[in-house]
């Protein structure tokens, strides 16, 4: 019967090749590998921070939207007039705003354009306000439409 | 030797890294709650300007007080006019909290016991002020505010600029 304190020279051999450390082969394999995931990780997060900052842009021109929405809701509706006319064509009105000051407030780095249209329809007029911008070399718009009738606005 | 080296560097690689993802994904989520805030707060400030009968906006422009009929059936006031009892009030306050001139806009129904955070890194844009009575027209508020921050020992800020208005759709033009 075999003593429990001996050991074999075999186990003695397993010992020895686990105190091996890394060999340059396998650390450039994993470096490689580690710079890999890192390329897909700095870019994963640089369109992230992208995507964030034109939602902030995209915020800022939502609020002018839904300004130029209550702007007509408030001026009144009577027709016929200007805006509100029959003809199923309808009107538009251009206006020029900008979003995204500097620091003291006297530049804005985003323009924007918005159109609104007026057509007539069942109950009232169909209005619809879009507004596009540039941001980073991509044309972004944001359109609403709203019904405004004399219940819906203000008699100024 | 080599391979020790080789190692070393790749840690202060990763360490830089994940330093690097981590204040980058505080930097978008501060963003994007920017974003939400302030959209937010904007169209709480227009919904409920929509429906007050007057306003009054302080002379330094930090408060936008907006006065509500809550009974169109009764006159409270006797003056012959439905519409215009001043049955409650709501209060949007910008106060400023900090050096740097960024606070916090609350807002207080006059039901309320105490005013309600709704909005914190706030400040002006520039030396606009942050409610405005529109001068051509006396049912419009202008509001302008910026949200600003930067996250400690982190290079990037994080802003978003609102410039809009509010109307107010019932009472009479000047009251």
């Amino acid at each position: 019967m075999p003593s429990l304190l001996t050991s074999s020279p075999a186990s003695m051999s397993t010992k020895t090749k686990l105190q091996r450390g890394f060999t340059l082969v396998e650390v450039m394999i994993t470096l490689t590998l580690f710079i890999l995931m890192s390329i897909g990780v700095f870019g994963s997060i640089t369109v992230l921070h992208q995507i964030s900052r034109r939602q902030a842009t995209y915020s800022s021109v939502l609020a002018l939207v839904i300004q130029k929405q209550e702007a007509i809701r408030a001026d009144g509706y009577t027709t016929p007039s200007a805006r509100y006319t029959s003809d199923a064509e309808g009107i538009s009105e251009q206006q020029e705003k900008s979003v995204s000051w500097n620091a003291s407030g006297t530049e804005s780095s985003v323009d924007v354009t918005i159109v609104s249209t007026f057509k007539v329809a069942s109950g009232g007029h169909l209005v619809t306000v879009s507004a596009t911008y540039i941001y980073n070399d991509n044309s972004t718009t944001i359109e609403t439409t709203t019904l405004i009738n004399n219940y819906s606005s203000t008699s100024s | 030797m080599i391979a020790t080296t080789v190692m070393a560097m790749a840690s202060v690689a990763f360490v830089s890294v994940m330093n690097f993802s981590g204040y980058a994904m505080l930097d978008i989520t501060q963003q994007t709650e920017f974003n939400k805030a302030a959209s937010n707060t904007t169209f709480k400030i227009i919904q409920r300007t929509r429906y007050s009968h007057t306003f009054e906006v302080s002379n330094n422009g930090n408060t936008l007080v907006l006065s509500f009929d809550d009974d169109y059936i009764t006159d409270t006031d006797g003056d012959g006019n439905f519409y215009n009892d001043t049955d409650h009030q709501e209060t949007f306050e910008y106060a400023s909290t900090d050096v740097d001139g960024s606070g916090t806009i609350s807002h207080q129904s006059s039901a309320n016991v105490a005013p309600q955070a709704i909005l914190t890194n706030a400040l002006p844009i520039g030396s606009s002020a942050i409610f405005e009575v529109n001068g051509q027209n006396p049912r419009q508020i202008d509001i302008q505010f910026r949200l600003l921050n930067q996250i400690a020992n982190n290079g990037r800020t994080q802003k978003i600029d609102i410039s809009t208005s509010a109307y107010r759709l019932n009472g009479q033009d000047g009251t």
